[in-house]
Protein backbone atom coordinates (compact mmCIF):
# COMPACT_ATOMS: atom_id res chain seq x y z
CA UNK A 1 0.00 0.00 0.00
CA UNK A 2 1.49 3.65 -0.96
CA UNK A 3 0.91 6.97 0.50
CA UNK A 4 -2.22 7.73 -1.75
CA UNK A 5 -4.08 4.04 -0.68
CA UNK A 6 -3.42 4.69 3.17
CA UNK A 7 -4.80 8.37 2.29
CA UNK A 8 -7.60 6.30 0.78
CA UNK A 9 -8.42 4.28 3.90
CA UNK A 10 -8.31 7.20 6.11
CA UNK A 11 -10.49 8.81 4.35
CA UNK A 12 -12.78 5.76 3.60
CA UNK A 13 -13.17 3.79 6.63
CA UNK A 14 -12.14 6.45 9.95
CA UNK A 15 -15.28 7.08 10.55
CA UNK A 16 -16.34 3.55 10.70
CA UNK A 17 -13.39 2.48 12.50
CA UNK A 18 -14.45 5.19 15.32
CA UNK A 19 -18.60 4.60 14.89
CA UNK A 20 -17.80 0.90 15.61
CA UNK A 21 -15.10 1.10 18.56
CA UNK A 22 -17.35 4.31 19.87
CA UNK A 23 -20.86 2.12 20.07
CA UNK A 24 -18.80 -0.55 21.87
CA UNK A 25 -16.96 1.75 24.82
CA UNK A 26 -19.03 4.50 24.52
CA UNK A 27 -16.49 7.09 25.28
CA UNK A 28 -15.72 9.39 22.36
CA UNK A 29 -11.78 10.25 23.73
CA UNK A 30 -10.66 6.59 24.14
CA UNK A 31 -12.43 6.12 20.92
CA UNK A 32 -10.31 8.66 19.48
CA UNK A 33 -6.91 7.63 20.46
CA UNK A 34 -8.34 4.05 20.10
CA UNK A 35 -8.70 4.97 16.22
CA UNK A 36 -5.35 7.16 16.22
CA UNK A 37 -3.56 4.31 17.46
CA UNK A 38 -4.84 2.01 14.97
CA UNK A 39 -4.01 4.14 11.77
CA UNK A 40 -0.49 4.87 13.84
CA UNK A 41 0.05 1.19 13.78
CA UNK A 42 -1.26 0.57 10.00
CA UNK A 43 0.81 3.63 8.88
CA UNK A 44 4.44 1.66 10.75
CA UNK A 45 3.24 -1.44 8.47
CA UNK A 46 1.87 0.60 5.69
CA UNK A 47 4.40 -1.08 2.75
CA UNK A 48 3.50 -4.75 4.02
CA UNK A 49 -0.21 -4.17 4.30
CA UNK A 50 -1.94 -5.04 0.89
CA UNK A 51 -4.54 -2.06 0.08
CA UNK A 52 -7.43 -4.53 -0.37
CA UNK A 53 -6.37 -5.88 3.72
CA UNK A 54 -6.39 -2.34 4.71
CA UNK A 55 -10.05 -2.21 6.00
CA UNK A 56 -9.46 -5.58 7.72
CA UNK A 57 -6.37 -4.97 9.44
CA UNK A 58 -7.59 -1.46 10.79
CA UNK A 59 -10.44 -3.22 12.19
CA UNK A 60 -8.50 -5.73 13.83
CA UNK A 61 -5.99 -3.44 15.49
CA UNK A 62 -8.73 -1.26 16.47
CA UNK A 63 -10.56 -4.04 18.10
CA UNK A 64 -7.66 -5.66 19.67
CA UNK A 65 -6.39 -2.25 21.05
CA UNK A 66 -10.07 -1.78 22.52
CA UNK A 67 -9.61 -5.43 24.12
CA UNK A 68 -6.44 -4.63 25.64
CA UNK A 69 -7.33 -1.16 26.74
CA UNK A 70 -10.86 -2.59 28.67
CA UNK A 71 -8.97 -5.63 30.16
CA UNK A 72 -6.67 -3.76 31.94
CA UNK A 73 -8.85 -0.43 32.90
CA UNK A 74 -11.32 -3.46 34.60
CA UNK A 75 -8.24 -4.32 35.95
CA UNK A 76 -7.14 -1.21 37.65
CA UNK A 77 -10.67 -0.86 38.59
CA UNK A 78 -11.11 2.56 36.83
CA UNK A 79 -13.34 1.14 33.86
CA UNK A 80 -16.56 2.60 34.02
CA UNK A 81 -19.17 -0.03 33.72
CA UNK A 82 -21.54 0.49 30.54
CA UNK A 83 -24.81 2.29 32.65
CA UNK A 84 -27.48 -0.24 32.67
CA UNK A 85 -30.20 0.74 30.12
CA UNK A 86 -33.17 2.28 31.13
CA UNK A 87 -36.38 1.43 30.19
CA UNK A 88 -38.58 4.90 29.91
CA UNK A 89 -41.61 3.08 29.72
CA UNK A 90 -43.34 6.39 30.57
CA UNK A 91 -41.64 8.31 27.58
CA UNK A 92 -44.70 8.29 24.59
CA UNK A 93 -41.73 8.12 22.42
CA UNK A 94 -38.94 6.07 22.44
CA UNK A 95 -36.76 5.64 19.39
CA UNK A 96 -35.98 1.90 18.07
CA UNK A 97 -32.34 2.54 17.67
CA UNK A 98 -32.43 4.04 21.07
CA UNK A 99 -33.51 0.77 22.53
CA UNK A 100 -31.18 -1.09 20.74
CA UNK A 101 -28.29 1.07 21.84
CA UNK A 102 -29.51 0.05 25.02
CA UNK A 103 -29.87 -3.33 24.31
CA UNK A 104 -26.51 -3.78 22.96
CA UNK A 105 -25.33 -2.47 26.28
CA UNK A 106 -26.72 -5.56 27.52
CA UNK A 107 -24.56 -7.91 25.42
CA UNK A 108 -21.03 -9.49 26.00
CA UNK A 109 -18.40 -7.20 24.80
CA UNK A 110 -17.65 -10.06 22.05
CA UNK A 111 -21.09 -10.25 21.29
CA UNK A 112 -21.66 -6.79 20.47
CA UNK A 113 -19.19 -6.53 18.73
CA UNK A 114 -19.35 -9.72 16.15
CA UNK A 115 -23.29 -7.74 15.98
CA UNK A 116 -21.92 -4.40 14.97
CA UNK A 117 -18.92 -5.96 12.45
CA UNK A 118 -21.90 -7.10 10.62
CA UNK A 119 -24.53 -4.95 10.90
CA UNK A 120 -22.59 -1.75 10.27
CA UNK A 121 -19.52 -3.15 8.15
CA UNK A 122 -21.68 -5.85 6.83
CA UNK A 123 -18.41 -8.23 7.12
CA UNK A 124 -19.48 -12.00 6.72
CA UNK A 125 -18.75 -14.69 9.81
CA UNK A 126 -15.16 -15.60 8.17
CA UNK A 127 -13.87 -11.89 8.43
CA UNK A 128 -15.29 -11.27 11.79
CA UNK A 129 -13.23 -14.39 13.12
CA UNK A 130 -10.24 -12.84 11.54
CA UNK A 131 -10.78 -9.56 13.62
CA UNK A 132 -12.09 -10.94 16.76
CA UNK A 133 -9.94 -14.31 16.32
CA UNK A 134 -12.73 -16.25 16.41
CA UNK A 135 -13.59 -19.58 14.10
CA UNK A 136 -16.26 -18.76 11.48
CA UNK A 137 -18.71 -21.28 14.00
CA UNK A 138 -18.00 -18.87 17.17
CA UNK A 139 -19.04 -15.82 15.49
CA UNK A 140 -22.36 -17.30 14.09
CA UNK A 141 -23.26 -18.78 17.66
CA UNK A 142 -22.35 -15.03 19.01
CA UNK A 143 -24.03 -13.50 16.60
CA UNK A 144 -27.32 -15.77 16.56
CA UNK A 145 -27.65 -15.42 20.80
CA UNK A 146 -27.22 -11.93 20.68
CA UNK A 147 -29.87 -11.20 18.31
CA UNK A 148 -32.18 -13.47 20.29
CA UNK A 149 -31.53 -11.32 23.23
CA UNK A 150 -31.99 -8.22 21.41
CA UNK A 151 -35.16 -9.68 20.16
CA UNK A 152 -36.24 -10.54 23.93
CA UNK A 153 -35.24 -7.03 24.98
CA UNK A 154 -36.96 -5.71 22.34
CA UNK A 155 -39.87 -7.86 23.16
CA UNK A 156 -40.18 -6.66 26.68
CA UNK A 157 -39.79 -3.09 26.24
CA UNK A 158 -42.45 -2.80 23.62
CA UNK A 159 -44.79 -5.44 26.05
CA UNK A 160 -44.08 -2.29 28.53
CA UNK A 161 -44.75 0.54 26.83
CA UNK B 1 -33.10 -24.51 29.58
CA UNK B 2 -35.18 -23.69 32.75
CA UNK B 3 -38.64 -24.77 31.77
CA UNK B 4 -41.61 -22.57 32.12
CA UNK B 5 -44.29 -24.66 33.78
CA UNK B 6 -43.88 -25.81 37.40
CA UNK B 7 -45.10 -26.56 40.19
CA UNK B 8 -45.79 -22.88 41.09
CA UNK B 9 -47.36 -22.40 38.25
CA UNK B 10 -49.14 -25.13 36.32
CA UNK B 11 -52.23 -24.25 37.67
CA UNK B 12 -52.92 -21.43 35.57
CA UNK B 13 -51.68 -23.38 32.79
CA UNK B 14 -54.72 -25.82 33.62
CA UNK B 15 -57.09 -23.08 33.61
CA UNK B 16 -55.69 -22.07 30.35
CA UNK B 17 -55.95 -25.07 29.16
CA UNK B 18 -59.47 -25.90 30.16
CA UNK B 19 -60.63 -22.53 28.53
CA UNK B 20 -59.18 -23.40 25.48
CA UNK B 21 -57.06 -20.40 25.80
CA UNK B 22 -53.48 -22.14 25.70
CA UNK B 23 -50.89 -21.83 23.15
CA UNK B 24 -49.64 -25.14 21.49
CA UNK B 25 -46.44 -24.91 23.28
CA UNK B 26 -47.26 -24.62 26.08
CA UNK B 27 -50.10 -27.27 25.84
CA UNK B 28 -47.39 -29.59 24.97
CA UNK B 29 -44.73 -28.50 27.65
CA UNK B 30 -48.11 -28.66 30.63
CA UNK B 31 -48.45 -32.28 28.86
CA UNK B 32 -44.88 -33.00 29.51
CA UNK B 33 -44.96 -32.00 33.00
CA UNK B 34 -48.30 -33.49 34.20
CA UNK B 35 -46.57 -36.78 32.53
CA UNK B 36 -43.39 -36.19 35.06
CA UNK B 37 -45.81 -35.66 37.66
CA UNK B 38 -48.13 -38.14 37.69
CA UNK B 39 -49.17 -37.36 41.41
CA UNK B 40 -51.39 -34.17 40.35
CA UNK B 41 -54.92 -34.82 40.55
CA UNK B 42 -56.62 -33.28 37.15
CA UNK B 43 -59.78 -33.97 35.58
CA UNK B 44 -59.55 -34.65 31.98
CA UNK B 45 -63.46 -33.81 31.96
CA UNK B 46 -62.53 -29.98 32.18
CA UNK B 47 -60.00 -30.49 28.96
CA UNK B 48 -63.30 -30.77 25.88
CA UNK B 49 -60.48 -29.03 23.75
CA UNK B 50 -57.48 -31.90 24.40
CA UNK B 51 -59.46 -34.00 22.59
CA UNK B 52 -60.58 -31.76 19.76
CA UNK B 53 -57.23 -31.34 19.04
CA UNK B 54 -54.88 -34.00 17.31
CA UNK B 55 -52.65 -36.32 19.27
CA UNK B 56 -49.12 -34.89 17.78
CA UNK B 57 -47.57 -31.76 18.42
CA UNK B 58 -48.04 -29.73 14.84
CA UNK B 59 -44.45 -28.91 13.63
CA UNK B 60 -44.38 -24.95 14.95
CA UNK B 61 -44.77 -26.81 18.90
CA UNK B 62 -41.68 -29.49 17.72
CA UNK B 63 -39.80 -26.46 15.88
CA UNK B 64 -39.96 -24.52 18.96
CA UNK B 65 -38.65 -27.79 21.11
CA UNK B 66 -36.18 -29.03 19.17
CA UNK B 67 -32.80 -27.66 19.53
CA UNK B 68 -30.55 -26.37 16.97
CA UNK B 69 -27.04 -28.33 17.12
CA UNK B 70 -25.46 -25.46 15.74
CA UNK B 71 -26.77 -22.25 17.79
CA UNK B 72 -28.16 -24.26 20.76
CA UNK B 73 -31.29 -21.96 19.80
CA UNK B 74 -34.58 -23.79 19.44
CA UNK B 75 -34.80 -24.66 15.45
CA UNK B 76 -37.80 -21.67 15.36
CA UNK B 77 -35.58 -19.02 16.43
CA UNK B 78 -32.60 -20.47 14.89
CA UNK B 79 -34.45 -20.71 11.54
CA UNK B 80 -35.71 -17.26 12.12
CA UNK B 81 -32.51 -15.73 12.75
CA UNK B 82 -31.03 -17.77 9.92
CA UNK B 83 -33.58 -15.69 7.57
CA UNK B 84 -32.58 -12.01 8.34
CA UNK B 85 -29.31 -13.08 8.42
CA UNK B 86 -29.70 -14.55 4.67
CA UNK B 87 -28.10 -17.78 5.75
CA UNK B 88 -30.92 -20.19 5.18
CA UNK B 89 -30.16 -23.15 3.08
CA UNK B 90 -32.65 -24.30 0.34
CA UNK B 91 -33.66 -27.24 3.52
CA UNK B 92 -34.09 -24.77 5.58
CA UNK B 93 -35.91 -22.23 3.51
CA UNK B 94 -38.60 -24.57 2.80
CA UNK B 95 -38.61 -25.86 6.78
CA UNK B 96 -39.24 -22.21 7.37
CA UNK B 97 -42.36 -21.89 5.37
CA UNK B 98 -44.12 -24.80 6.58
CA UNK B 99 -43.85 -23.45 10.17
CA UNK B 100 -44.78 -20.22 8.72
CA UNK B 101 -47.74 -21.37 6.79
CA UNK B 102 -48.26 -23.23 10.09
CA UNK B 103 -48.81 -20.43 11.91
CA UNK B 104 -49.03 -16.88 10.48
CA UNK B 105 -48.33 -15.41 14.03
CA UNK B 106 -44.29 -16.66 13.89
CA UNK B 107 -44.28 -13.40 11.05
CA UNK B 108 -44.04 -11.57 14.44
CA UNK B 109 -41.50 -13.30 15.67
CA UNK B 110 -40.02 -12.37 12.26
CA UNK B 111 -40.69 -8.77 12.35
CA UNK B 112 -39.20 -8.66 15.47
CA UNK B 113 -36.07 -10.24 14.81
CA UNK B 114 -35.43 -8.09 11.96
CA UNK B 115 -35.56 -5.14 14.34
CA UNK B 116 -32.28 -6.75 15.86
CA UNK B 117 -30.60 -5.42 12.92
CA UNK B 118 -28.67 -2.61 13.62
CA UNK B 119 -29.54 0.60 11.59
CA UNK B 120 -27.18 2.67 10.41
CA UNK B 121 -25.41 5.53 12.07
CA UNK B 122 -23.92 8.48 10.87
CA UNK B 123 -20.51 8.73 12.86
CA UNK B 124 -18.01 11.61 12.26
CA UNK B 125 -14.41 11.15 13.30
CA UNK B 126 -13.19 14.43 13.98
CA UNK B 127 -9.50 13.89 13.88
CA UNK B 128 -9.39 12.48 10.64
CA UNK B 129 -7.21 15.19 8.91
CA UNK B 130 -4.22 14.69 11.66
CA UNK B 131 -4.20 11.03 10.10
CA UNK B 132 -3.31 11.78 6.48
CA UNK B 133 0.09 11.91 5.12
CA UNK B 134 1.25 14.04 2.16
CA UNK B 135 1.82 12.38 -1.19
CA UNK B 136 4.45 12.05 -3.70
CA UNK B 137 6.02 14.66 -5.78
CA UNK B 138 7.88 16.48 -8.31
CA UNK B 139 10.72 18.84 -10.39
CA UNK B 140 11.79 22.60 -10.33
CA UNK B 141 12.21 25.57 -8.22
CA UNK B 142 14.37 28.54 -8.16
CA UNK B 143 17.87 28.95 -6.86
CA UNK B 144 17.70 30.55 -3.53
CA UNK B 145 14.46 28.17 -2.18
CA UNK B 146 16.04 25.19 -3.62
CA UNK B 147 19.31 26.08 -2.18
CA UNK B 148 17.74 26.73 1.56
CA UNK B 149 15.86 23.52 1.05
CA UNK B 150 19.21 21.36 0.36
CA UNK B 151 20.79 23.19 3.08
CA UNK B 152 17.84 22.07 5.70
CA UNK B 153 17.77 18.48 4.16
CA UNK B 154 21.30 18.07 4.50
CA UNK B 155 21.71 19.34 8.10
CA UNK B 156 18.94 16.81 9.11
CA UNK B 157 20.66 14.30 7.28
CA UNK B 158 23.80 15.10 8.91
CA UNK B 159 22.37 15.74 12.71
CA UNK B 160 19.76 12.86 12.69
CA UNK B 161 21.96 9.95 10.71
CA UNK B 162 20.20 6.78 12.27
CA UNK B 163 16.78 8.33 12.31
CA UNK B 164 13.97 7.42 10.78
CA UNK B 165 12.86 10.71 9.81
CA UNK B 166 10.74 10.62 6.75
CA UNK B 167 7.54 8.96 5.26
CA UNK B 168 9.14 8.64 2.07
CA UNK B 169 13.03 7.91 3.78
CA UNK B 170 13.65 3.74 3.93
CA UNK B 171 16.98 4.61 6.07
CA UNK B 172 21.04 5.17 5.55
CA UNK B 173 22.86 2.79 4.16
CA UNK B 174 24.58 1.36 6.80
CA UNK B 175 27.77 0.12 5.19
CA UNK B 176 27.90 3.56 3.33
CA UNK B 177 27.42 5.54 6.68
CA UNK B 178 30.23 3.65 8.16
CA UNK B 179 32.33 5.65 6.97
CA UNK B 180 31.53 9.20 7.13
CA UNK B 181 34.45 10.52 5.02
CA UNK B 182 32.40 8.75 1.90
CA UNK B 183 29.12 10.95 2.77
CA UNK B 184 26.47 8.72 2.72
CA UNK B 185 23.27 7.34 1.21
CA UNK B 186 19.50 7.15 1.73
CA UNK B 187 17.02 5.77 0.10
CA UNK B 188 14.09 7.69 -0.73
CA UNK B 189 10.07 6.49 -1.92
CA UNK B 190 8.74 9.07 -4.31
CA UNK B 191 5.11 8.70 -6.34
CA UNK B 192 5.66 8.83 -10.04
CA UNK B 193 2.67 8.59 -12.14
CA UNK B 194 0.83 6.96 -9.31
CA UNK B 195 3.64 4.44 -9.07
CA UNK B 196 5.98 3.95 -5.99
CA UNK B 197 9.62 4.58 -6.77
CA UNK B 198 12.46 4.38 -4.34
CA UNK B 199 16.04 5.56 -5.57
CA UNK B 200 18.82 5.65 -3.26
CA UNK B 201 19.97 9.05 -2.58
CA UNK B 202 24.07 9.19 -2.39
CA UNK B 203 25.56 12.94 -0.68
CA UNK B 204 28.96 12.62 -0.74
CA UNK B 205 31.50 14.99 0.85
CA UNK B 206 31.66 18.55 0.37
CA UNK B 207 34.02 21.21 -0.23
CA UNK B 208 37.93 20.30 -0.48
CA UNK B 209 37.52 16.58 0.09
CA UNK B 210 34.79 16.16 -2.74
CA UNK B 211 37.66 16.97 -5.55
CA UNK B 212 40.21 14.78 -3.97
CA UNK B 213 37.33 11.67 -3.06
CA UNK B 214 35.96 12.70 -6.43
CA UNK B 215 39.54 11.09 -8.06
CA UNK B 216 39.89 8.57 -6.02
CA UNK B 217 36.94 6.99 -6.51
CA UNK B 218 36.21 7.55 -10.26
CA UNK B 219 38.22 5.13 -11.50
CA UNK B 220 37.47 2.49 -9.04
CA UNK B 221 33.98 2.27 -9.65
CA UNK B 222 31.31 2.17 -12.07
CA UNK B 223 29.28 5.25 -10.95
CA UNK B 224 26.64 6.42 -12.81
CA UNK B 225 27.68 9.80 -14.66
CA UNK B 226 26.45 12.67 -13.10
CA UNK B 227 23.72 14.38 -15.49
CA UNK B 228 24.18 17.90 -15.52
CA UNK B 229 21.82 19.72 -12.98
CA UNK B 230 18.91 21.91 -14.35
CA UNK B 231 20.12 25.71 -14.77
CA UNK B 232 18.98 27.43 -11.89
CA UNK B 233 16.75 30.60 -12.86
CA UNK B 234 18.44 33.93 -11.14
CA UNK B 235 18.37 34.54 -7.40
CA UNK B 236 15.70 36.43 -5.74
CA UNK B 237 17.07 40.00 -5.07
CA UNK B 238 16.05 39.56 -1.29
CA UNK B 239 16.69 35.95 -0.79
CA UNK B 240 18.18 34.71 2.05
CA UNK B 241 21.93 33.66 1.53
CA UNK B 242 23.51 31.15 3.50
CA UNK B 243 26.79 32.19 4.40
CA UNK B 244 26.10 32.01 8.27
CA UNK B 245 24.19 29.10 9.14
CA UNK B 246 23.81 28.02 13.27
CA UNK B 247 22.66 25.05 14.29
CA UNK B 248 21.10 25.45 18.13
CA UNK B 249 20.30 22.00 19.28
CA UNK B 250 19.41 21.27 22.97
CA UNK B 251 21.27 24.35 23.77
CA UNK B 252 24.25 22.89 22.28
CA UNK B 253 25.85 25.02 19.34
CA UNK B 254 27.26 23.39 16.59
CA UNK B 255 29.05 24.75 13.61
CA UNK B 256 28.50 22.56 10.88
CA UNK B 257 31.17 22.39 8.45
CA UNK B 258 28.64 21.50 5.31
CA UNK B 259 26.63 24.85 6.16
CA UNK B 260 26.57 26.42 2.74
CA UNK B 261 25.72 23.36 0.30
CA UNK B 262 27.19 24.20 -2.66
CA UNK B 263 26.11 22.69 -5.78
CA UNK B 264 28.85 22.36 -7.50
CA UNK B 265 30.19 20.54 -4.20
CA UNK B 266 28.37 17.68 -3.88
CA UNK B 267 26.97 14.99 -6.09
CA UNK B 268 23.99 12.76 -5.86
CA UNK B 269 24.44 10.24 -8.21
CA UNK B 270 21.16 7.53 -7.78
CA UNK B 271 22.76 4.31 -7.13
CA UNK B 272 18.93 2.49 -7.15
CA UNK B 273 20.12 0.44 -10.42
CA UNK B 274 23.04 -0.90 -8.06
CA UNK B 275 21.43 -1.36 -4.78
CA UNK B 276 18.69 -2.67 -5.52
CA UNK B 277 16.28 -4.94 -7.67
CA UNK B 278 15.60 -4.61 -10.79
CA UNK B 279 12.03 -3.17 -11.16
CA UNK B 280 9.44 -4.79 -13.56
CA UNK B 281 6.89 -2.07 -13.74
CA UNK B 282 9.55 1.20 -13.74
CA UNK B 283 7.59 3.90 -15.39
CA UNK B 284 8.54 4.81 -18.74
CA UNK B 285 9.09 8.10 -18.32
CA UNK B 286 11.75 7.76 -15.74
CA UNK B 287 15.29 8.08 -16.00
CA UNK B 288 17.08 4.91 -14.66
CA UNK B 289 20.38 6.90 -14.69
CA UNK B 290 18.70 10.15 -13.11
CA UNK B 291 21.16 11.70 -10.80
CA UNK B 292 20.10 13.63 -8.04
CA UNK B 293 21.73 16.65 -6.69
CA UNK B 294 20.38 17.92 -3.07
CA UNK B 295 19.16 20.88 -4.51
CA UNK B 296 17.13 18.81 -7.38
CA UNK B 297 16.11 16.44 -4.43
CA UNK B 298 14.84 19.58 -2.76
CA UNK B 299 13.43 20.71 -5.74
CA UNK B 300 11.21 17.64 -6.50
CA UNK B 301 9.96 17.50 -2.98
CA UNK B 302 8.57 21.37 -2.64
CA UNK B 303 7.43 21.07 -6.40
CA UNK B 304 3.81 19.86 -6.04
CA UNK B 305 3.26 22.47 -2.80
CA UNK B 306 4.13 25.22 -4.94
CA UNK B 307 2.22 24.13 -7.63
CA UNK B 308 -1.08 23.91 -5.28
CA UNK B 309 -0.33 27.80 -4.73
CA UNK B 310 1.07 26.96 -1.48
CA UNK B 311 3.71 30.18 -0.89
CA UNK B 312 7.87 29.40 -0.77
CA UNK B 313 7.95 29.43 3.07
CA UNK B 314 4.85 27.61 3.31
CA UNK B 315 5.79 24.65 1.31
CA UNK B 316 9.55 24.99 2.52
CA UNK B 317 8.04 24.87 6.20
CA UNK B 318 5.56 22.14 5.44
CA UNK B 319 8.59 19.73 3.90
CA UNK B 320 10.90 20.21 6.53
CA UNK B 321 7.85 19.41 8.97
CA UNK B 322 7.10 16.24 7.10
CA UNK B 323 10.78 15.36 7.08
CA UNK B 324 11.31 15.59 10.35
CA UNK B 325 7.92 15.20 12.31
CA UNK B 326 8.06 18.04 14.02
CA UNK B 327 7.05 21.48 14.49
CA UNK B 328 8.33 23.89 12.30
CA UNK B 329 7.95 27.56 12.72
CA UNK B 330 9.22 30.83 10.53
CA UNK B 331 10.60 33.70 12.23
CA UNK B 332 11.36 37.27 10.55
CA UNK B 333 13.16 40.11 12.98
CA UNK B 334 11.30 43.05 11.98
CA UNK B 335 14.24 45.88 10.48
CA UNK B 336 16.40 42.78 10.06
CA UNK B 337 17.59 40.78 7.60
CA UNK B 338 17.96 38.08 10.07
CA UNK B 339 15.56 35.10 10.07
CA UNK B 340 15.26 31.83 12.11
CA UNK B 341 13.88 28.72 11.23
CA UNK B 342 12.69 26.52 14.40
CA UNK B 343 12.31 22.98 13.79
CA UNK B 344 11.68 21.38 17.24
CA UNK B 345 14.71 22.09 19.60
CA UNK B 346 16.18 23.25 16.41
CA UNK B 347 17.10 26.53 15.49
CA UNK B 348 18.39 27.60 12.01
CA UNK B 349 19.33 31.40 11.52
CA UNK B 350 20.05 33.00 8.60
CA UNK B 351 20.63 36.51 6.89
Amino acid sequence: MNTKEYNTIVRSYSDNVYRFILKNIRDEEKAQDIVQDAFEKMWKKVEEIPFEKAKSYLFTTAYRTMIDLTRREKKQGSWEEITEPTTRATQDHIDLSEILQNALGKLSEVQRSVVMLRDYEGYDYKEIGEICKLTESQVKVYIFRARKQLKEYLVSVETVI
Amino acid sequence: MKKKINIENYEAYLLDLSEGNISDADRAELMLFLNEHPEIDWDTDDLPIIEDKPSELNEVSKADLFRNEESGLSQKDHLLISSIEKTLDPSETEELSKLLEADPELLKDLAAYQKTILPTIEVSFERKDELIKKEGRVIYFWASAASIAAAILALFLFNLPNEKYNPRTKGFVESTMADSKVGFSFEVEDDVNDQKEKKIIRVEPVEAEMDQLAEEKAPKTEEVELEKPQPIPPIEENAPQLAEVNVKKEGKVEEPEASPVEEESITVPDLAEKNSEPKAEAPKDTKPNKVYTPIEFAKKVVKEDVLNNKSLPKALMDEVADLTNDKVKLEKEKDSPQFALNIGKLKINKK
